[in-house]
């Protein structure tokens, strides 16, 4: 009799638009016992609560009530159970009623608010668009904001006449060197250089015994290594040429004690893409001999910015990647690469520990120890396959390049030149000067015309309106009649398009999206970038609503090198790895840590997560999984054995090993804790929001965070205890806590543990995998209790246990991977009233296997991708 | 199987801009919307709050803690040899101990984080951060002629404390004569025309954007247009900016009675060439042709007696070079309290920031830094001591210079908060 009368009030509370009373019933029978006027548990008191959806604030309030009871979190355990019939007609009112409200609220048409590009967007699509790959646009301008997770929503996305003023230097910059400037191509130049120079710090330290200079796998007969005396008077070396005796050079300290070494001798002039080879082999120094390594060694190479006078200039660079250096055996590499000007190559041995001789006495001759030699480094460049370059006939088509004379040009300004310096200490040489050389054209408003019509679609990414090119082109003829050359008249127009909100921001019509905006959602979603002919070649043809054409366009994109971009930009937000270096380990208490390690923690998550979408895996090896992506680097760090190099490849994991997955990777390990030491409650926080979607609340204002202590007395686990006897903390420490409790058998750098390291009194530690040439002072501090309890009761006694019961519900790990990828590729939060659509999403991917890719093509072909 | 890892260009990556690769418009950093000139202008300005400005000085060798820090903490410290020096200026300055940059280590390397923070310059792969004053300058640099000038007094390539936004540093201006002519000595006809052209362009740019509004916003719902206000207000504002720019040009500029300084090229006579330097300066901050300054004092002269080992001759030959580049600073805040506008002291509208980023240069130590802060219009006259075994970050101090200049920042670098216990006057 009670139900009915009930239901009928809640099925006229639904149909109601002005819902002014909620199923008291329900309440009352089972919730405000504790959340009334008085008690008011949890901050919520039901009688003074009004099922007023229209305010964002009452409304928030609702959408968690409904969540807990949903979820069956409340009533809270030992109250009494409302049946199944009860809920689901509470959350059934509750849900429409907040839908409802929401929908009201929203502007129907778009819940994707216009947005500009973010800064990884924006370089990516101007190095796209000018095919100059390693254009650096991306430090220039002011970071971005976060929303929702992400950058790409455009809460996060404000702009100020600051990112402006970035945006007119980009464009410039952009255009400076977009626009060809010679008749023929830069000389294309070839040098083999060694990395001890005359007048170089590596020849410095060579000196000092912290390298050596070896021939014929030897030490070199004219340099004997440096032992108790150090060599004096570098010039004198110098200039008896001993640097340039085509010797190999070996080297045993690394970038971490002090040094940057860099080969000097190639300082780029010409922008563009450049070869680089290397060879590269180790070996185990013995107080002058040479012998065979202890195995496979790793060198890194970057890409290191000369600034200010070239000397002493390490100042930005960035990783090229880390190269196989065998015991004893040559072992040549070639990438290409872009180089910008004035950046040079630099040089790391980068699988060795941090040791240094200059102050040993004695120096090399008393050094045992592993070391990696650099036989040669061949720079060769800049390729060109065409010229002008892409870049130039993207703007200019194939108008011819003349000379500029003056005379013939009576009243026109000549274009601008700028004089480019090369600084440092380079042996390669600018080209002699052509003259004065620039575009031509016979009709130059027939011209701007016809590559504005090119142009301007291709940077906007859709169609533009004859009205808006007249606009540009009105500019254009003004410029050419103030006195500007052809050129710098185009220049002018070119400049303002890159300035324009049609390039800046994502234009996309009202409601469903049509082929170019969907051909745009593509290929920011899976390269950063504006789409490609092809994409756009099929939305010109009206192809892309064909589910079809749709899913293979996606497996093309995925298969694209450029997605790369996707799974960095992606991983970066998600699992937050852009924060990897955001805490140093202490070097006292880690002193294995690396740059080589902290690099190939990255790369280990990016293959795994490239490998799931290739393979299809599914959800659950978010969590749980029986094959690792590792190089030695890592194998190592983790403890398992048969890998050997710096290459990332996919490794059977022994029985009952815990790695692999996302939750146990040494990357996501170390972003969860500070460096120094490990706490539960933001790991257990982390696992809670970034992968089960279930994001705790904000600890109230009053209470006191817990005091890392690394004597050895406590551990943070009894710390806990003391917090969690206090109720008020206990209902959501009891949820954040358990899966932060299962992963402190992980250290702050991803470490196995058993004990903890203490920096107090404790038995020593033994050294385990780290270097030998590492110094220990840590000792062992208390033992690590990695068990547990979830929520729901299940215990676990150790991370593999825990593994085990996560595994065990794959749908909130596959439900959260839809709500992040819909929020990275909508550029919009996931809402209430998505629900059901993400539900829909989640269940068409179960019943195809619940593969990753599946996902995300039915993330693709659904309307939260397709619509606003 | 192939032989290596390849990591495509990094996100992270921030490679240097090419700076100087002749940006064809010289763009001013900043406005504040308010005209520049006229009566309008007076009147704003009048109504505006007071100009704010920095001048941010670092001595690269150190400074002995010895003969710096007061032994007690609060108002009523008692002088050490170096702040004796000061004392005329005791009721207007903080002094700071107890203080470092978070992870910025690495002995000497340290000096170039000491106005922007970023730890570890000592590795390999360190790339700096934005520095104070260039964020600063940003904000309120294009309401003087020179957005912010950046000084060094060496004889070396280019050692500096300002860095850009993507950490690429900043060439200082290395002579106090061509800084001189720099600032009162006018520009060559052409340049001027030059300049005003790329600005004007700039600003024609601009309007033409500006203009496409309609065409844009046919394409737009209601809602998207409104968000669109956002970038149409930049533009404008950026447009402000450049007229700005183009007025400066415009106007000559400011005569003063001074004599151009002669160069000293003596790097062992660094004093006198501190107060050259700083003599130039002060004409700088008293004509407002900028109000933001670093300058980078390098000592590297007498790096071998820093390392004194405590021997008694080494330590006061060492101490006496310091006590020369206090009297330097005294006299600087001398010429700087004298000298009145609108009834107020140059130096209460001016931050005096002196420091260095080595603690002790005996132990090469980055910990514990010797720094002050003379003027600028906070509650001063103390000791502020913090933990020397747990140092609280200086970059804190950095926050509170921010919103001294008026920018609102709740943050800088590795400094979350204002400093703890300095108020503002």
């Amino acid at each position: 009799m009670k139900r009915t009368v009930l239901f009928v009030l809640i099925t006229a509370l639904a149909l109601s638009a002005n819902a002014h009373a909620a199923p008291n019933a329900f309440f009352e029978a089972h919730c405000t016992s504790c959340h009334n006027a008085e008690t008011r548990k949890g901050d919520l008191n039901l009688s003074a609560l009004k099922p007023d959806f229209a305010d964002a604030e009452t409304f928030a309030r609702w959408v968690k009530i409904y969540e807990r009871i949903e979820a069956g979190e409340m009533p809270p355990k030992g109250k009494k159970r409302p049946d199944a019939q009860e809920i689901k007609e509470l959350t059934t009112w509750l849900g429409a009623g907040l839908v409802k409200a929401e929908l009201a609220r929203l502007d129907a048409a778009n819940r994707t608010n216009v947005r500009r590009l973010t800064r990884i967007e924006y370089e990516n699509t101007v190095r796209d668009l000018f095919d100059m790959p390693g254009i650096a646009l991306q430090g220039l301008l002011p970071a971005d904001g976060m929303a929702h997770g992400f950058d790409k929503n455009s809460d996060a996305l404000d702009i100020s006449h600051v990112n402006l003023a970035k945006y007119v230097e980009a464009a410039d910059h952009t255009l400076n060197l977009a626009i060809a400037t010679r008749p023929n191509a830069p000389n294309m130049q070839k040098r083999r250089i060694s990395l001890a120079n005359n007048g170089g710090f590596v020849t410095h330290i060579i000196m000092n015994g912290d390298g050596v200079l070896l021939k014929n796998k030897q030490p070199d007969p004219n340099f004997p290594p440096a032992g108790e005396h150090r060599h004096i008077d570098q010039n004198a070396h110098d200039r008896l040429g001993v640097f340039h005796n085509t010797s190999s050079v070996g080297l045993f300290r690394h970038e971490d004690e002090s040094v940057s070494p860099y080969f000097i001798e190639h300082v780029t002039i010409y922008p563009g893409r450049y070869r680089v080879r290397t060879s590269l082999w180790s070996f185990h120094w013995d107080k002058g001999k040479v012998l065979p390594a202890r195995g496979t060694e790793a060198a890194r190479l970057s890409v290191v910015q000369l600034t200010g006078d070239g000397r002493g200039g390490q100042h930005p660079s960035y990783v090229l990647g880390y190269y196989d250096a065998p015991s004893l055996a040559e072992r040549e590499h070639e990438l290409v690469t872009w180089l910008n000007h004035n950046e040079i190559i630099g040089y790391n041995v980068a699988s060795l520990a941090p040791v240094a001789n200059y102050a040993r006495k004695g120096r090399a001759m008393a050094f045992t120890g592993p070391g990696i030699t650099c036989d040669w480094l061949e720079i060769e460049g800049p390729l060109h396959e065409a010229w002008p370059p892409v870049a130039h006939r993207r703007l200019f088509a194939d108008l011819p390049l003349e000379e500029f004379k003056p005379a013939e040009h009576m009243g026109v300004r000549p274009p601008k030149r700028l004089v480019v310096r090369q600084i440092g200490a380079g042996k390669n040489r600018p080209d002699p000067s052509p003259g004065l050389f620039t575009i031509a054209s016979k009709e130059p408003l027939v011209d701007a015309d016809r590559l504005l019509a090119t142009f301007l679609p291709k940077a906007f990414r859709r169609p533009v309106d004859a009205d808006v090119r007249k606009l540009y082109l009105a500019k254009v003829d003004e410029r050419l009649k103030a006195g500007d050359c052809f050129e710098t008249a185009m220049r002018w127009a070119y400049r303002a398009a890159l300035c324009s909100p049609d390039f800046l921001y994502h234009i996309e019509p009202a409601g469903k999206l049509d082929d170019y905006a969907l051909a745009n959602r593509l290929s920011y979603f899976f390269w950063d970038s504006l789409p490609d002919d092809e994409l756009t070649g099929l939305a010109a043809k009206g192809k892309l609503g064909d589910a079809k054409v749709l899913t293979a366009q996606v497996e093309r994109l995925l298969k694209d090198p450029k997605s790369q971009r996707f799974i960095e930009d992606f991983l970066g937000q998600w699992l937050k790895l852009r924060q990897i270096a955001a805490n140093d380990a202490d070097r006292k208490l880690y002193p294995e840590m690396s740059p080589y390690l902290q690099d190939s923690m990255v790369a280990e998550t990016r293959a795994y997560f490239r490998e799931l979408i290739e393979k299809n895996l599914d959800a659950r090896h978010i969590v749980k999984s029986d094959f690792a992506m590792l190089n030695e680097k890592l194998a190592v760090h983790y403890g398992i054995p048969g890998v050997s190099g710096s290459q990332i490849r996919r490794v059977q994991l022994p029985e009952g090993c815990p790695r692999g997955s996302f939750l146990t990777q040494a990357s996501v390990l170390k972003i969860t804790a500070n460096g120094t030491t490990t706490s539960p409650v933001p790991r257990g926080s982390f696992v809670m929001a970034r992968l089960l979607g279930k994001p705790p609340e904000p600890p109230p204002a009053n209470v006191a965070a817990v005091e890392p202590d690394v004597r050895g007395a406590t551990t943070i686990r009894s710390q806990l205890a003391m917090h969690r006897d206090n109720a008020q903390c206990a209902s959501c420490h009891a949820k954040i806590d358990p899966p932060g409790f299962a992963l402190e058998s992980f250290d702050p750098i991803g470490g196995f543990r058993t004990r903890y390291r203490s920096i107090g009194d404790g038995p020593v530690a033994p050294r385990g995998s780290i270097d030998p040439l590492i110094g220990i002072s840590f000792k062992l501090g208390l033992e690590v209790d990695p068990s547990g309890q979830l929520p729901d009761g299940s215990q676990f006694k150790d991370i593999n246990e825990f593994q085990t019961l996560l595994a065990a519900h794959p749908r909130p790990l596959l439900e959260n991977l839809a709500r992040q990828l819909t929020i990275y590729a909508s550029g919009r939060d996931v809402l209430f009233s998505d629900r059901q659509d993400i539900n829909d999403l989640v269940q068409r991917t179960e019943k195809q296997g619940g593969g990753i890719r599946t996902l995300i093509h039915e993330l693709v072909q659904s309307k939260l991708f397709q619509t606003r | 199987m192939p032989t290596s890892f390849h990591i495509p260009r990094q996100p992270l990556s921030r490679r240097t801009f090419l700076r100087g690769a002749g940006v064809a418009m010289a763009l001013p950093f900043l406005d504040d919307m308010r005209p520049v000139f006229g009566p309008a202008a007076r009147a704003a300005e009048a109504a505006s709050t007071v100009p704010r400005r920095m001048v941010a000085i670092e001595t690269n060798q150190g400074i002995m803690p010895q003969f710096f820090f007061p032994a007690k903490q609060g108002a009523d410290y008692a002088l050490t040899p170096y702040l004796e020096k000061l004392a005329a200026h005791r009721k207007n300055m903080t002094v700071l101990s107890g203080v470092s940059l978070p992870g910025v280590t690495g002995g000497h390397a340290a000096e170039r984080c000491f106005l922007t923070g970023t730890p570890h310059p000592e590795r390999g792969g360190f790339r700096n951060g934005v520095s104070l004053d260039q964020l600063a300058a940003e904000q309120i640099g294009n309401r003087t002629r020179f957005p912010s000038l950046t000084l060094a007094m060496t004889n070396e390539g280019g050692p500096t404390l300002s860095f850009t936004r993507s950490g690429a540093p900043i060439s200082p201006d290395k002579s106090p004569r061509k800084l001189f002519e720099k600032l009162f000595v006018q520009g060559k006809p052409d340049e001027v025309k030059a300049n005003i052209e790329a600005l004007r362009q700039g600003q024609s740019m601009l309007d033409f954007v500006a203009e496409q509004r309609n065409q844009l916003d046919r394409k737009l719902s209601k809602g998207d247009q409104q968000r669109m206000d956002q970038y149409y207000s930049s533009v404008r504002e950026l447009e402000q900016r450049l007229k700005s720019a183009e007025a400066w040009e415009y106007k000559p500029k400011p005569v003063v009675k001074a004599k151009p300084p002669e160069d000293n090229d003596d790097a062992r006579q660094f004093v006198v060439r501190t107060r050259l330097t700083l003599d130039v300066v002060k004409l700088a901050l008293e004509t407002d042709s900028s109000r933001l300054f670093t300058l980078f004092i390098d000592t590297t002269v007498i790096h071998n007696i820093t390392h004194h080992g405590n021997r008694p001759e080494v330590v006061a030959e060492l101490r006496g070079h310091e006590e020369g580049q206090f009297d330097a600073l005294n006299a600087f805040l001398n010429q700087l309290s004298e000298t009145k506008e609108e009834g107020q002291s140059l130096l209460d509208r001016t931050m005096v920031l002196y420091g260095t980023c080595m603690g002790s240069a005996n132990s090469h130590s980055n910990v514990n830094l010797p720094v002050l802060l003379a003027g600028g219009g906070f509650k001063h006259g103390q000791h502020l001591a913090f933990d020397t075994t747990n140092n609280y970050p200086l970059t804190n101090l950095y926050v509170s210079m921010l919103q001294r200049l008026g920018i609102e920042a709740g943050s800088f670098s590795s400094g979350k908060s204002t400093l703890k216990g300095l108020e503002l006057a």
